[in-house]
């Protein structure tokens, strides 16, 4: 009797075993997006990627696909309804006033509650669960997730199935508690314990409720009979994807070559003439965005020289805006930040002023306050004309709400302050590692311009995604006024000289903050001696500015569909505009190269410009910084926008309108439904999905080493997630890297 | 019997109508001037801006209505363009579900509306009154008629802002102060009212605080101050309700349209941690309390049961309307076939939503007996009555037929295991059964509506019984109808074996 016991014991420690390894297996798979407040790029394929990109483009639309068999599809309507509005609940971030202690427990334990408290009336799910309830609170998660699969009598073998057809349902949700799981720092404001394990017993007892009530039980929720019509069709797209892509980089590889020839060539003739330093200086972010703007400026006046390094200026930090209660990344998500600032409004004079600044936001956002009767008694006035005015005249609109706003991080002479500082050694690695990585060893230009982005958006959920990528979406105006402090140092700049980076004494950094949406550019005032001896270099570079950006904004709607060049700037005014501008669309090129290289070639805002000098780098360690710090980024962000427009059914978030915010983490359509994953139809809609193409001009053994280095490099490179082009600096011959399109290109010649 | 079609509709400027006449025409131009970008490029824009100009058009008539009878005709309109826009996402099953619980609120609404005003012509002012607050409960979206609000929020954001957060909810309340005189003369009307008014306003506030997403915490906190302004119309402060009404419509109208911002103001100070009343007083209430109100007290459960309730009365009713004329000799076969019909349209609700051709024999069954029945009535007639009626009758038959059949026959679009419906292939098609339909069921606008209106005031005079029966059953078939349509033509709705073909 006992040994019967003791193997049935045996065998149900291995069933739960099976259900935790099973789900685990699970956890690479599911999208990894953060909470919307700290949206970034990301492959959502990043598990895939140790697969070559076919295989595993299929694998991943498939799995996220969840083939679902039709007669118990109406189940799932019910188990959303049920689910969906708890695990909203528990996650709230502040949006709810009554704020419940029992909510600490965890997942698992609230929901045990909200079971014995509730009354049966609610759903059908919830008779057979008040039943079941002892043994849901006294046994663990995977136990009770073993018993409703063995009472669905669903066999061992098909457990995995049932738990990923289950899981990949809730793809939005799942991925969320997941990322929440193994990083609670981005919990936007209140963090909740939460397990992966947990949300899957919760599904899995509300779906056998349901089935009970609906005498389902033992019906398969996975369907297998679809798949193979289903690749096929995958398979198809994916052809046709690569079709346009070979022609686009035959294409494109043709035009760089005769273009890089060709400039060698003037390069010759030039050299012999004896060369200035120029006179400005700019510092860009590799943004493809900026692509134009460099190409516009340097058409205006030729003698400017334009550098590309990564947007955040290796300035890595938390920053507190003026009036915000929490600290945000201004790095990317790949790099810890080390120290904290705040950043301070310095005061006006105006007491009056500023309380009714500090007033302004109670009005936005008054849902269940006692007072809020009385606002909508006494200030609808105020709020009839802000309405008329937002809709009809947003530039006054937007004139008088900045200057309403205390906050706004455009604005020049707001001040970083440092709460731990950098030493001086980190500062100077720091402006080396930039200055350095960007070719720029000898710095002898009068003003070195040092120019952040950001894209001010307004009513737009994914203004995160427009922002600066390098930092997490935000403005990288404050990293442009930090780096140029560190850079006009004295003391920085006598350090510097050991790290083989000279900077003349005459020569000023000054920070500045370009707006993608609205092109305009923002200087941060300097009290520096010698900005008044530039003065003359200084205005005039300011016109020579406004003449590229009004090229510029022409410009940027020249590629798409929708005609909108006179209106381009405006747009980001506009709260009823689903499309303030394309952010990233059409991204497809990456070159790391000095700037002559395609200097004057239109690249149609396509590509990312990550200066890098050669010469400068025998040992390769400014091509390491290089390709580590911004490859990755831009891949992510090219594969981002490639799943979301390539099957914007499994991928992408649908449409920007029926959008609804849930629990302050996430995106989702109407009422009830799974949280979105990706970016919206807006936002790619004119996008034409194309994995990245990356010319490096550098020495082979460098970028060997530097490959090398990384292992998700090797995998995005050798199973072709991004195509690899090196160009050699003594030749001009382009090497292909990755496989495939080596092949491509044989076949085409 | 006397047909003027027209006569008893009149326009005018009146009480509240000026400033409500304002405050549509400025929420419909800041809204429109919204949804003009924001709906760029979409798909189905079109089909937005024609159900926006039909609200536009309904929420004015309401404005400017003369009469109870003309402002019928602006409040159906509004609900039918709701109807329409909440299922504006046409493959989203979800909100297709959504947008026939709403209808089936309105239609309710509808009929204590016509009886409302029946009742008024019969001077009976306690029942006429009674009605009529019913009727707004539920187009305010009001205790105990309020889970529909939250559930309609699946249409774009703008069309959400103007029907749920501005112009339609605020309906009811307008219709009470314009049409004070109905209801105000009776003391515990104003009191039932009142105290609707005051549990909307609690349950508003409970059940927001504990729902977490932006659009239905908005929904809720609406339905909370639109209890305070039915408060302030039971008190008799018809001018300050008035004004209440103007205010709230014009910040919800901010809160919805610029409900996308959230995270802009997400991580202010102002937004968090400050102190204030509610807070502390939720705090010493019970956890109980909370999974009580995030469960909406349970008044989705609620509202099936008064549904039910009210369909067993109903049939209860109508047997009863038989037996009793048999009693008493007087039977005619129109009441047997009204009884018939009344069942029928009952049974309609217990046919699951796969059987469609059980769905269509039933509808069509049940709108031919009870248009016969009305027919009958009027067999003994002079002959120009009995023409129209006729017309009546043979109209129905074909409008109905005609394209139920066409479902019967055709088929529509699969993709995968999944029944796109007939609109996917077919787009045509479903407009012409969309404007069968309206004709139909006496939508507004079309000649049927007229005629309908006009047979009632007669069958009125003959027997209240009767008249209140064929209106209910004909209610019912229009739900019906438009749920069948949402059926046939439009996708993700799984069906039986038979309708699924390969295509």
């Amino acid at each position: 009797m006992q040994s019967i016991d003791l193997t049935e014991q045996a065998e149900r420690k291995s069933d739960l075993q099976t259900i935790e390894d099973v789900i685990n297996s699970f956890r690479p798979l599911l999208p990894i997006q953060n909470p919307m407040p700290f949206f970034v790029h990301n492959n959502p394929l990043m598990y895939w990627e140790r697969y070559s990109f076919r295989e595993g483009l299929e694998k991943a639309v498939l799995t996220y696909e969840n083939a679902i068999e039709v007669k118990t599809r109406v189940i799932w309507r019910d188990l959303e309804d049920f689910v969906i509005p708890l695990v909203i609940s528990y996650f709230d971030q502040g949006l709810n006033r009554w704020i419940v202690p029992s909510k600490k427990k965890g997942l698992w334990d609230w929901y045990c509650e909200y079971i014995k408290t509730s009354w049966s009336l609610k759903s059908k799910a919830l008779p057979p669960l008040k039943k079941d309830l002892e043994r849901l609170t006294t046994q663990s998660p995977v136990e009770v997730i073993a018993m409703c699969l063995s009472r669905m009598a669903i066999r061992k073998e098909d457990w995995a199935n049932h738990l990923q057809a289950l899981i990949f349902h809730f793809k939005g949700w799942s991925g969320m508690i997941q990322v929440l799981e193994c990083n609670p720092k981005v919990f936007p404001i209140q963090k909740y314990d939460i397990l992966l394990m947990d949300w899957v017993a919760m599904l899995i007892t509300a779906e056998e409720a349901l089935r009970q009530k609906k005498q389902l039980s033992g019906q398969r929720i996975w369907d297998f009979n679809r798949l193979p019509r289903r690749k096929e069709t995958i398979n198809k797209r994916i052809e046709k994807i690569r079709r346009s892509e070979i022609e686009f980089y035959r294409k494109t590889i043709s035009q760089v070559h005769s273009h890089i020839v060709a400039q060698e060539q003037r390069r010759m003739t030039e050299r012999n003439n004896s060369k200035f330093a120029p006179a400005v200086q700019i510092l860009f972010c590799i943004d493809d965005r900026e692509e134009s703007l460099r190409r516009a400026l340097e058409k205006v006046e030729p003698s400017y020289e334009t550098f590309g390094t990564v947007g955040f200026f290796g300035v890595d930090f938390l920053l507190k805006r003026p009036g915000h209660v929490i600290f945000q990344p201004q790095c990317p998500p790949v790099v810890t930040p080390r120290k904290r600032a705040e950043e301070i409004v310095p005061e006006g004079d105006n007491a009056f002023l500023n309380k009714v600044r500090k007033f302004i936001p109670h009005l936005n956002e008054s849902r269940f306050t006692p007072i809020e009767p009385f606002l909508s008694f006494l200030f609808w006035p105020f709020y009839m004309v802000a309405l008329w005015l937002r809709s009809f005249m947003p530039t006054t609109y937007s004139q008088i709400r900045d200057w309403l706003r205390y906050d706004n991080p455009m604005k020049g002479h707001n001040l970083i302050r440092f709460i731990e500082g950098y030493t001086l050694s980190e500062k100077a690695d720091l402006v080396r590692d930039i200055l350095g990585g960007a070719g720029m060893n000898i710095v002898q230009s009068n003003l070195v311009m040092v120019l952040g982005h950001a894209a001010t958006t307004t009513n737009n959920p994914f203004q995160k995604s427009y922002g600066c990528g390098a930092c997490s979406g935000q403005s990288g105006f404050a990293n442009a006024k930090v780096f140029a402090e560190f850079a006009n140092d004295p003391q920085v700049r006598s350090e510097l000289k050991s790290r083989g980076i000279l900077i003349s004494d005459s020569t000023l950094f000054l920070a500045c903050c370009h707006d993608t949406c609205s092109d305009k550019v923002f200087y941060a005032p300097s009290s520096d001696q010698r900005l008044s001896d530039y003065q003359e270099i200084f205005i005039k570079f300011g016109n020579d500015m406004k003449k590229a950006l009004e090229i510029n904004a022409s410009e940027r709607w020249r590629q798409f569909r929708i005609k909108s060049s006179a209106d381009s700037t405006s747009r980001s005014l506009d709260w009823s505009q689903p499309r303030p501008e394309f952010g990233h669309t059409g991204v497809a090129l990456s070159v790391f190269g000095p700037r002559w290289l395609t200097q004057d070639l239109d690249l149609k805002r396509r590509a990312f410009l990550i200066s890098y000098e050669p010469e400068n780098d025998p040992g390769g360690e400014n091509l390491a910084y290089d390709i580590l710090s911004a490859l990755p980024v831009c891949a992510n962000i090219n594969l981002d926008y490639f799943t979301s427009s390539a099957f914007p059914k499994v991928f992408g978030a649908g449409s920007k309108l029926p959008l609804n915010i849930a629990s302050g983490i996430g995106l989702m359509h109407g009422s009830k439904g799974d949280l979105q994953i990706g970016l919206a139809t807006q936002m790619v809609d004119q996008h034409e999905p194309l994995r990245l193409l990356a010319f490096v001009f550098c020495e082979a053994n460098n970028l060997q080493k530097v490959i090398q280095k990384s292992a998700r490099l090797q995998n995005l490179i050798n199973n072709n997630w991004i195509h690899l082009v090196r160009i050699d600096p003594k030749t001009l011959d382009f090497d292909v890297i990755t496989e495939e399109l080596k092949n491509a290109m044989a076949l085409t010649q | 019997m006397q047909w003027h079609l027209l006569s008893k509709y009149s326009l005018a400027l009146h009480g509240a109508g000026p400033i409500f006449l304002a405050l549509s025409v400025f929420t419909l131009a800041v809204v429109g001037k919204f949804s003009k970008n924001y709906l760029d490029h979409e798909r189905g824009v079109l089909r937005y801006w024609m159900l926006f100009t039909l609200f536009s058009l309904g929420i004015i008539l309401c404005a400017v209505a003369g009469n109870l009878e003309t402002f019928f005709i602006g409040w159906e309109m509004v609900g039918l363009a709701s109807f329409f826009l909440i299922g504006f996402y046409q493959t989203n099953v979800r909100s297709l579900e959504n947008s026939l619980i709403a209808l089936a609120n309105y239609k309710m609404c509808d009929i204590f509306f016509v009886l409302a005003i029946f009742f008024e012509e019969a001077k009976q002012h306690e029942l006429a009154g009674l009605s009529l607050i019913i009727a707004t409960l539920g187009k305010s979206a009001q205790f105990p008629f309020s889970s529909w609000l939250y559930r309609a929020l699946e249409g774009p954001t703008p069309s959400s802002t103007v029907f749920y957060g501005g112009l339609s909810l605020h309906l009811g309340a307008f219709l009470l102060i314009q049409h004070a005189s109905l209801w105000d003369s009776v003391p515990s009307l104003r009191i039932f009212l009142g105290l609707i008014g005051f549990t909307s306003a609690i349950y508003g506030l409970l059940v927001g605080s504990s729902r977490s997403d932006v659009k239905t915490s908005f929904a809720f906190a609406s339905i909370s101050q639109v209890g305070l302004i039915f408060m302030e119309i039971a008190l008799g402060w018809h001018s300050f309700a008035l004004w209440h009404i103007v205010g709230h419509n014009v910040l919800r109208t901010w809160n919805y349209l610029r409900s996308a911002s959230f995270f802009e103001d997400f991580f202010r100070e102002e937004h968090h941690g400050r102190s204030d009343l509610l807070g502390s007083l939720f705090k010493r209430l019970p956890t109980s309390i909370y999974f009580h109100a995030f469960n909406g007290f349970y008044l989705d459960r609620l509202f099936i049961l008064i549904r039910n309730a009210s369909l067993v009365f109903f049939g209860g009713t109508s047997v009863f309307f038989v037996i009793k004329h048999l009693w008493h000799g007087t039977f005619h076969w129109e009441y047997l076939i009204l009884f018939l019909s009344t069942l029928l349209a009952i049974y309609e609700f217990a046919v699951p939503r796969v059987k469609m051709k059980q769905q269509i024999v039933f509808l069509i069954l049940s709108q031919v007996l009870v248009l016969s029945s009305i027919h009958l009535f009027y067999i003994d007639l002079i002959e120009e009555t009995y023409l129209i009626s006729s017309f009546i009758f043979l109209g129905g038959v074909i409008y109905a037929l005609w394209p139920a059949l066409k479902i019967w026959i055709g088929e529509g679009a699969h993709a995968g295991d999944i029944y796109l419906g007939q609109a996917a292939i077919r787009p045509r098609r479903h407009l012409l059964y969309l404007a069968c339909c309206i004709s139909l069921t006496a939508s507004p606008g079309s000649l049927q509506f007229f005629l309908q209106e006009t047979l009632f005031d007669d069958l009125w005079n003959r027997s209240h019984t009767f008249m209140i029966l064929a209106l209910v059953c004909l209610t019912l078939n229009s739900y019906h109808f438009f749920r069948l349509g949402q059926q046939a033509f439009l996708g993700g709705f799984v069906t039986d074996g038979k309708m699924k073909r390969a295509t």
